[in-house]
């Protein structure tokens, strides 16, 4: 989808003074009322995801669910699910449902939007998109509530084009955010106004602030953007293309290289630079999975647990399942809709962290998906055999169609 | 931690400020000065990584990290990307200045 169309869409998807049909009552949007809802707060990072499957879920031929979900700041969608937990209105951020029309595509056109219904529903599942230890005044969990790691989500800094700039190192970054206008002296970051960032509650923000060693209060930069698609046209148009930088997930990164750059970065005590993938212009995340590129942190799933801390509704353990790769349904491959969206899944990382700019530890997934990974991504390849059962894979496992060693 | 703080040393004291290895995009590399506050510059004798590895084991990688210093540092066939950029602001050993 090309930035413009996107901007396009999301424009005219904003509320305004045409009312659409309520999210609970669908039918005067000729959608079916008697198809079951997920109701779903998530980082706008998460978007491509809930598209993705949220597709595959109203087009199974099994039983199918509708995703209504809106985009929200990680600390706000979490303070919403520890609270009231509804999907009360919300000024500017708008209800979207994923529609039965089969020739919609979820890569290229925005879910119709709905209004919040008159008593508002209750969330069935938030999905954050970084460690919601780094919001600053997120209350304690409440009993009740289940927090898991969903795939993991990388970010970067992006810049112009037009800019000669192909990395930047931790120093760099915090002296360029942390001090006003130009005085940290961090050439060419010196205008303020052409740094570029998301709010103080949004997963981003907060990853990138504590990858150069920040908080989200401390970014110095121009008045944060609305969403990350408005920073990327902010950085993608911004007059000076030498000055100017942002912060973005590197799956909206992916779906728009044409249009801005995403550096390389070399954390603190790092020797070199690298890209999230192993080259600038491969998809598979190399260097997110095995700990050389380091803004990334998984996203937090929120739920409503039942016994054993599994989900209390059945339409959100059937959604975790999917995602996590553990169930895989005849016509819905959650795995396929995380990796397509540029997402990590846990089972194909080798290393983690507990907190956004923690120290990285050694991880070896009890499930790997390695293979499936590599070869799924745009482009990807594997050496890996495939398989269909155990059998062809000796002493290893044969899973996602790959087999791997365990 | 003493091959991490040798290790470390080696980064900061890389002759030549700018090194590509590898790099796709080495062409948009400028060569900026080394930073004479960052250290000693001109290092000839590598440090020892992989000291149980043999004598041609690499020198600027760790071949089996366990670390988060050797993850972050492990040899890789990705692009890496060696960039010591001026930045006065920064205290003669490296360290960051505190926020105004």
């Amino acid at each position: 989808m090309s930035l413009a169309i996107a901007l396009v869409a999301a424009f005219v998807a904003l509320p305004s003074a045409v009312r659409a049909a309520p999210c609970d009552a669908l039918a005067g949007d000729a959608q079916s009322d008697a198809i079951p809802v997920l109701w779903v707060e998530n980082g706008d990072t998460q978007e491509p995801l809930l598209k993705r499957l949220g597709k595959k879920l109203m087009q199974t031929a099994g039983a199918k669910l509708r995703i209504v979900y809106r985009n929200r700041p990680t600390c706000e969608l979490a303070d919403n699910f520890y609270g009231a937990r509804t999907l009360a209105a919300v000024a500017n951020r708008p209800i979207r449902y994923i529609p039965e029309d089969a020739a919609w595509d979820p890569t290229s056109a925005a879910a119709p939007t709905c209004d919040a219904p008159a008593a508002p529903p209750a969330v069935d599942l938030a999905i954050g998109a970084t460690f919601l230890s780094s919001c600053p005044t997120l209350p304690a969990k409440p009993q009740g509530i289940a927090v898991v790691d969903g795939p993991n989500q990388a970010y970067g800094f992006i810049v112009h084009k037009g800019s000669s700039q192909i990395a930047i190192t931790a120093e760099e970054g915090y002296l360029a955010f942390g001090f006003p206008g130009g005085t940290g002296q961090a050439p060419p970051w010196l205008d303020q106004n052409l740094r570029f960032v998301r709010g103080l509650t949004a997963s981003t923000t907060l990853t990138m602030a504590a990858a150069i060693g920040l908080t989200a209060a401390q970014m110095k930069a121009t008045t944060p953007s609305q969403t990350s698609l408005l920073l990327l046209n902010s950085v993608a148009t911004a007059a000076d293309a030498e000055a100017a930088i942002g912060i973005l997930g590197t799956e909206l990164y992916d779906q728009n290289r044409g249009q801005v750059k995403l550096l390389a970065f070399r954390t603190f005590q790092q020797r070199y630079a690298y890209f999230p993938d192993s080259t600038s212009t491969s998809f598979e995340k190399k260097n997110v999975r095995d700990g050389h590129y380091l803004p990334w942190s998984p996203t937090p799933y929120l739920f409503e647990a039942g016994a054993g801390g599994v989900p209390a509704k059945a339409s959100v353990a059937r959604v975790l399942d999917l995602l996590s790769g553990r169930k895989q349904e005849a016509d819905v491959d959650g795995l396929e809709s995380v990796v397509a969206s540029g997402l990590i899944p846990q089972c194909a990382m080798r290393v983690k962290r507990d907190f956004d700019g923690g120290q990285l530890s050694l991880f070896d997934p009890p499930e790997p998906c390695g293979c499936f990974f590599d070869k799924s991504v745009p482009g990807g390849a594997t050496t890996c055999a495939a398989c269909a059962s155990d059998a062809a894979c000796g002493a290893g496992k044969c899973r996602h169609g790959y087999c791997e060693a365990k | 931690m003493r091959r991490a703080a040798v290790f470390l040393a080696l980064a900061f004291a890389v002759p030549g400020a700018l090194v590509t290895v590898a790099c796709d995009e080495s062409a948009a590399i400028k060569d900026v000065p080394p930073d004479a506050a960052r250290g000693p510059i001109g290092t000839t004798t590598p440090p020892v990584l992989n000291p149980d590895a043999g004598p041609d084991a690499p020198t600027d990688c760790y071949l089996n990290p366990t670390t988060h210093i050797e993850i972050i540092n492990a040899c890789t066939t990705a692009t890496k990307i060696a960039k010591s950029p001026v930045l006065v602001k920064l205290h003669p050993d490296g360290g960051l200045p505190p926020l105004p």
